[in-house]
């Protein structure tokens, strides 16, 4: 029960009321009966079903009555034909059921039932109709709710069907190329529909969705991935925001959007951030075995047989495979499940994990002067990928005919990284790789060759620097705009991680959003850590450093990714802080020894590797 | 909207007795509207009640579940026993659950689970009612009530099971139920049913966590189905599902984290889609999801509290969607499910936010934990 202020029901006693309360179980009970005695090609019971509808469209047992009646009535009428013909018989019915809809949702624009119950009607007429009356429909009603979360999903389901139908109707090579088109127009139409929804309310946040969703997947449409046209859609973008974000500056609708193109911008969904080699001794062999550890910015499953590491000398020009064989960092934690009623038999094929080592076969090694270049293929975990980078998707549903699922993908993504090994390696065991074009990555969707593309966008640092400039001149009119304090941390994030100006605003945050404090002290936390990190890190020119000291700094938390360049650290200190976990420490494999407040989780264990120097 | 902290008015302390009262004379009134329109809500609305009752220990049962009988009697709890709702609730008195305390209490639960069992089709899913048509929420639902009131005994696992899996499509998806309408809200409830039943294997776990990872959006949470706008109820469901899928890798923490926290508005309360009315329902949904994230303190719990508490009715008792609205048995079970993760209310049990049951209940059953913490 929503929005029902308290007094204006208080009246429950009136009789009127408990007149209808009488009626509506009459009609139930009398439905029940008709139900019970098998009445479902009767034309009195779909009139039942109707006057409860009307009464109540949320009881889905009424719906689904109706539905049984529909289809026997459907099968009793052999003769005509499921289309839309205009002269009546069962096409009539799916017709006039399509009608009685459109009314009702109109009175209850949110009834869940109605919904499903007007998609299941659709189907039941074939996927070959007319959609364009549908998505109409959809925008009349939109502009009565404009976030009319129901119609919005309805929506979708039409497109994802439309795109089916398309996809079924015009088989052969030939029409590849027109089917393309095709599909490629419906996304620049449904760009444009964002486009008037936006224009009529910029707080529209069900639009910017749709938007960046449309964005994404005609970018990775063939022949839409040039770095520069990106780079000029992005500002275009960003411009176009401006408008709105001058209008209301605390409109969370626009500065989600804002985000989702800075993020695109600057951090690509899946990025390495760290490679290391790694050396250890392994007494019983009496030899010195070394792997490459990749740390990824999330959880990633490697396909170990069409993934490969080439070592390139420069000098010579040498070129070669590095046999060896990859795993996930901490195998045993891969593998472990927390739902421990999950079948041993039922594990995925490909453990996940965002730390990757591939162990190189005895006898090979990096060379002190030399890139590593990695490519690597990912399997989307179980065979799936997010929304956003799938165009279409089609609800199996039981009723016969049209039920393919979308031709099955096979999405994964490939990546070639290339990591430098420096000129002078110190930090012992441990040689630091310096990751290049890392985000200039090729992603292969869906598994075709022609959908290899350029990263989404340009992570240009130009364009940055320009947004950071306007979001500065926004805070000089608005200085207390949280949002625009926060897109400037992450922009500095992106471009001058070490600036001091970032712990600055993410202290001021704290005052001026009070409500999420707690999400701005790990923020400023994490960035105080890569700082020291780094401090430290560069201190210790004289030898390996050992030690890292993040004692008594304020801390609420610590990131792997802030602590990577550590790497290769045996002890740490941690203590007089407010952190609550010491998971961050994982990535840090050499670890021997962790100074921590009393009461802070624990690590399962230290996993000190032994070391040959 | 009335700023909770600002308006004397409303409720600042948990309202034992009134709430309690509320849950326990839902039933009372069998031939009002309301009861008569929510029909089809049956069976959501005894486990919001029965679990609501639970939290707030005032189900009367022993440890094994089991009723304890008439020996508690009605007095067992006293008002002002339970801390900080002493006092404050302003109904001075004892015994506020009327009829339904004490003696009368073993038969009802007695006459609760034999009704949930008359709602069982004879294919194995349940229905929202004696003779409605099975469905997979209140397939949950009923399992839920049966785990909380400690009867999962009577229960044919096989066959609930067995009906749960003939809900899964061949993309990993969960249909509602034969007429094939897919949302992640299924998904959730099938992994949770069949990890409560212990019957995964019925199943392809991987594909029901792929199907989740398909409606995770460029904004960090979730949606309904692949392509639409996240959601915070939604994003509960899939939350909840990759958790139990043993799958979380696939939510990106920080990016999700964010668009959660961004929910809690300047009132207090959390709204479930950017720019849109708070509401007590999504106290639930969004805390449960930064619980199982491990990112609860990046909201202002207080305030949420003092929201929740301010939206309870005064005089009739209950919770509703946001303060001076009227209340109802949904927004109460979501309201004190809040409140407790929350920890705000000395004396209310912990509930899981995974499986939405009580933890005592968790763990007599010996479910797995599923969470970092503890």
């Amino acid at each position: 029960m929503h929005n029902r202020r308290r007094k204006a029901t208080a009246g429950e006693a009136v009789p009127a009321i408990r007149e209808k309360a009488r009626r509506v179980t009459e009609l139930l009970k009398k439905l029940s009966k008709c139900r019970a005695e098998g009445a479902t090609g009767d034309d009195a019971a779909l009139q039942l079903t109707q006057r409860l509808i009307e009464i109540n469209p949320d009881f889905a047992f009424v719906w689904n009555f109706r539905r049984e009646i529909i289809r026997t009535l459907l099968k009793q009428g052999p003769e005509s034909d499921v289309t839309e013909d205009e002269g009546g018989g069962t096409g009539g019915l799916l017709c006039d059921e399509l009608s009685l809809l459109e009314g009702a949702l109109s009175q209850s624009p949110k009834a869940y039932c109605l919904w499903f119950h007007r998609w299941w009607t659709l189907l039941m007429q074939g996927v070959g109709r007319d959609l364009g009356r549908e998505l109409d429909l959809c925008t009349k009603l939109l502009t009565v709710d404009e976030r009319n979360f129901h119609c919005w999903n309805h929506r979708q389901l039409i497109v994802a069907m439309r795109k089916h139908a398309g996809n079924t109707t015009t088989p052969g090579h030939d029409a590849n190329g027109q089917q393309e088109d095709t599909a490629t127009r419906w996304l620049d139409d449904d760009l444009g529909f964002t486009c008037d929804m936006i224009e009529r309310n910029f707080s529209n946040y069900s639009a910017w969705h749709l938007r960046a969703l449309t964005r994404t997947q005609l970018s990775c449409r063939p022949g839409q991935h040039t770095t520069t046209g990106a780079t000029t859609s992005c500002q275009q973008e960003l411009q176009w925001i401006k408008q709105g974000v001058y209008t209301e500056p605390s409109d969370q609708s626009l500065w989600l959007y804002h985000c989702w193109l800075l993020h695109q911008a600057g951090r690509p969904p899946l990025r390495l951030v760290g490679a290391v080699v790694e050396s250890r001794s392994e007494p019983d062999k009496g030899d010195c075995r070394q792997s490459v550890l990749l740390f990824f910015s999330a959880a990633c499953s490697i396909d170990a047989t069409r993934s490969r590491v080439d070592i390139h000398q420069p000098e010579g020009d040498v070129h070669a495979r590095t046999s060896g064989a990859f795993s996930p960092l901490d195998a045993d934690a891969a593998s472990q499940r927390r739902n421990s009623r999950i079948p041993r038999q039922q594990r995925p094929l490909q453990p996940s994990s965002d730390a990757w080592r591939f162990d190189l076969d005895d006898g090979v090694s990096v060379p002190g002067r030399a890139t590593v270049i990695l490519h690597l293929r990912f399997t989307a975990h179980g065979g799936s990928l997010p929304s956003f980078y799938q165009a279409c998707f089609l609800p199996t549903l039981g009723i016969g005919g049209d039920t393919t699922p979308p031709a099955a993908h096979e999405p994964a993504l490939e990546v070639t990284y290339q990591c430098d090994v420096p000129g002078n390696p110190h930090r012992g065991s441990v040689l630091h790789l310096s990751v290049k074009d890392s985000c200039r990555a090729a992603y292969c969707i869906g598994g075709g060759g022609s959908s290899v593309r350029d990263e989404m966008q340009p992570s240009d640092g130009a364009l940055l620097e320009q947004e950071l400039a306007a979001v500065d001149e926004l805070l000089q009119i608005e200085p207390n705009c949280y949002y625009a304090v926060l897109a400037k941390c992450w922009l500095l994030e992106s471009l001058r991680p070490r600036d001091p100006l970032l712990l600055a605003n993410y202290k001021r945050l704290q005052t001026l959003d009070p409500l999420r404090r707690g999400f701005y002290q790990d923020c400023w936390s994490n960035a105080l850590v890569r700082m020291k990190v780094l401090e430290q890190v560069e201190r210790a020119t004289e030898g390996p450093l050992e030690a890292i000291d993040l004692s008594s700094l304020g801390l609420t938390c610590l990131g792997e990714q802030q602590l990577l360049p550590a790497h290769g650290i045996k002890r740490i200190d941690v203590s007089n802080n407010s952190i609550r976990t010491l998971v961050g420490l994982r990535w840090l494999t050499s670890l021997e020894e962790v100074v921590a407040d009393p009461g802070v989780q624990k690590l399962p264990k230290l996993r000190g590797s032994s070391s040959c120097r | 909207m009335a700023a909770a902290s600002s308006a004397p008015k409303f409720p600042t302390e948990f309202l034992w007795s009134l709430n309690e009262r509320f849950i326990r004379t839902l039933e009372d009134d069998k031939e009002s509207l309301e009861y008569v329109m929510s029909e089809h809500l049956r069976m959501g609305g005894a486990y919001w009640g029965i679990t609501a009752l639970a939290l707030m220990d005032r189900l009367n049962t022993d440890k094994n579940g089991k009723d304890e009988a008439a020996a508690a009697g009605p007095d067992k709890r006293e008002e002002g026993g339970s801390g900080s709702g002493g006092g404050g609730d302003g109904e001075g008195g004892k015994d506020a659950s009327g009829s339904l305390a004490g003696p009368s209490l073993k038969g009802q639960m007695d006459e609760l689970v034999g009704w949930i069992m008359k709602c069982q089709h004879p294919s194995g899913g349940f229905g929202a009612n004696i003779q409605h048509d099975p469905h997979i929420t209140n397939t949950h639902y009923a399992v839920l009530i049966l785990c909380v009131v400690g009867r999962l005994d009577l229960l044919d696992r096989d066959k609930v099971a067995h009906w749960i899996a003939s809900m899964q499509n061949e993309d990993g998806s969960f249909r509602g139920d034969e007429w094939g309408e897919v949302d992640t809200r299924f998904s959730y409830c099938g992994l949770s049913c069949l990890t409560i039943l212990d019957r995964l294997d019925l199943i392809d776990v991987t594909k029901a966590a792929a199907f989740v990872h398909r409606c995770l959006n460029i904004d960090g949470a979730f949606s309904s189905i692949p392509g639409s706008e996240s959601h915070a109820a939604y994003t509960f469901c899939c939350v909840g599902a990759l958790a139990l899928a043993d799958a979380l890798d696939f939510a990106d923490a920080d990016r999700l984290g964010w668009w959660l926290c961004e929910r809690q508005t300047e009132g207090g309360g959390f709204n479930g889609r950017p720019e849109k009315a708070p509401d007590v329902c999504y106290s639930w949904w969004i805390l449960s999801s930064l619980a199982i994230i491990g990112r609860l303190h990046w909201i202002d719990g207080k305030k949420l509290a003092a929201f929740i508490l301010a939206s309870q009715d005064d005089r009739g008792g209950g919770i509703a969607d946001r303060p001076d609205d009227m209340a109802d048995v949904f927004h109460t079970f979501f309201g004190i499910a809040g409140l407790s993760l929350l920890k705000a209310v000395e004396g209310l049990k912990g509930v899981h936010p995974v499986y939405a049951l009580p933890n005592d209940v968790v763990e007599r059953l010996g479910l797995p934990y599923l969470l970092d913490d503890q």
